[in-house]
């Protein structure tokens, strides 16, 4: 799954629906591409919040990779780095996956 | 098509009447004059928003403060600011820190806020008798502090993670606290992200937190109400005058 631009309360429905329907195929590891995400708003961010808990009970991953410095700065700034795990690549993102 | 022109005059009155209703939810004046020069403002994007800041008189002389931001913008968010007020004033009651006061109101807001919603916050309580202040900061904005003595603005960030994200397992795990001594003439400045990423519409950048700091530097010598002002019309001069996008926030107190 790939974000594309800005993440605001619209695109966050968007998004929300998507992991609703991978979740609903029983996919519990989710990889997101944040490589063309620009800006991500707080609505953005509750998306991912919302989900949190579902993904620790599931024993799942939602992985976040190729995050530009600025929207990565807004995970840390929000503590979110520290419960949700950022990967420089998919590849890292897998193998994160697969340790577990 | 006459209904239609009631309708759109309905919605406008309740928003006006939203705004009104907001702007009671955060203090004109701050107590405490003898020892503290504060100030605050908040100007919201839309007809409400979900920016606050409040204070409240503790036991032995000391003076909470509080500076939030709740996600999303407009009416829903201002409905959840109130929501904040409430647990900020009855948490307040009893005497507790910055870090415990922090861990209940994150039991709060989960108990209040829908899932998708969460609360970035920074709480500070200032003691005059000590000539310190305390604080908790959870996922919000760095605040920056001018110390007098060194003529220096300091950054305080570390960790901290938002109200209502996690149980308050992982949220007391990474609390962010301190204590730092407040002299005369120290000036704390707390601000919520919309005057931190206010953009140049020409080029995209960011005001950010190093012209923040430089603004506080400059103003450093002015009164609390005046180097808000000043900060705010940097910012405003940096946006080029074009309309805020998110709420702005900022809250100087400064040490007499």
């Amino acid at each position: 799954m790939s974000i594309i631009g800005e993440l605001d309360a619209y695109g966050a429905l968007e998004v929300d629906k998507t992991i609703e329907k991978m979740l609903q195929k029983a996919h519990y590891n989710i990889c997101i591409d944040c490589q063309e995400l620009q800006y991500i708003s707080s609505a953005g961010l509750g998306v991912f919040i919302s989900y949190f808990e579902l993904f620790q009970e599931k024993k799942g991953h939602l992985i976040f990779y190729n995050l530009n410095d600025k929207v990565k700065n807004v995970f840390q700034l929000l503590g979110l780095e520290k419960i949700m795990k950022i990967t420089k690549n998919l590849e890292e993102a897998q193998m994160a996956i697969n340790e577990s | 098509m006459v209904k239609e022109v009631q309708d759109i005059h309905h919605t406008r009155e309740d928003l006006r009447i939203a705004r009104e209703v907001q702007g009671t939810l955060i203090p004109a004046e701050f107590p405490m004059k003898k020892y503290y020069d504060i100030s605050g403002s908040s100007l919201a994007a839309e007809e409400a928003g979900g920016d606050f800041y409040d204070f409240q008189k503790l036991p032995d002389s000391k003076l909470a403060l509080i500076i939030a931001d709740i996600s999303g913008k407009g009416i829903s968010a201002a409905f959840h600011v109130a929501q904040l007020k409430g647990i900020f004033q009855t948490l307040t009651i009893d005497a507790i820190s910055p870090a415990e006061f922090m861990r209940k109101a994150n039991l709060s807001v989960r108990r209040c806020f829908k899932k998708s919603l969460f609360a970035t916050s920074t709480y500070l309580e200032l003691d005059p008798s000590q000539q310190i202040f305390s604080y908790c900061r959870a996922g919000h904005c760095p605040t920056l502090f001018y110390e007098a003595e060194t003529d220096q603005v300091h950054t305080l960030s570390g960790e901290g993670l938002g109200l209502g994200i996690a149980d308050n397992k992982i949220f007391t795990s990474n609390i962010d606290d301190g204590e730092i001594a407040f002299h005369k003439s120290d000036v704390i400045v707390m601000f919520t992200d919309g005057v931190s990423e206010a953009r140049d519409p020409a080029t995209g950048e960011e005001f950010g937190f190093e012209r923040l700091a430089s603004c506080l530097h400059r103003s450093k010598q002015l009164t609390s109400q005046k180097i808000m002002k000043y900060i705010s019309a940097e910012v405003d001069q940096f946006v080029k005058s074009t309309k805020a996008v998110d709420d702005l926030t900022i809250m100087v107190i400064k040490a007499l």
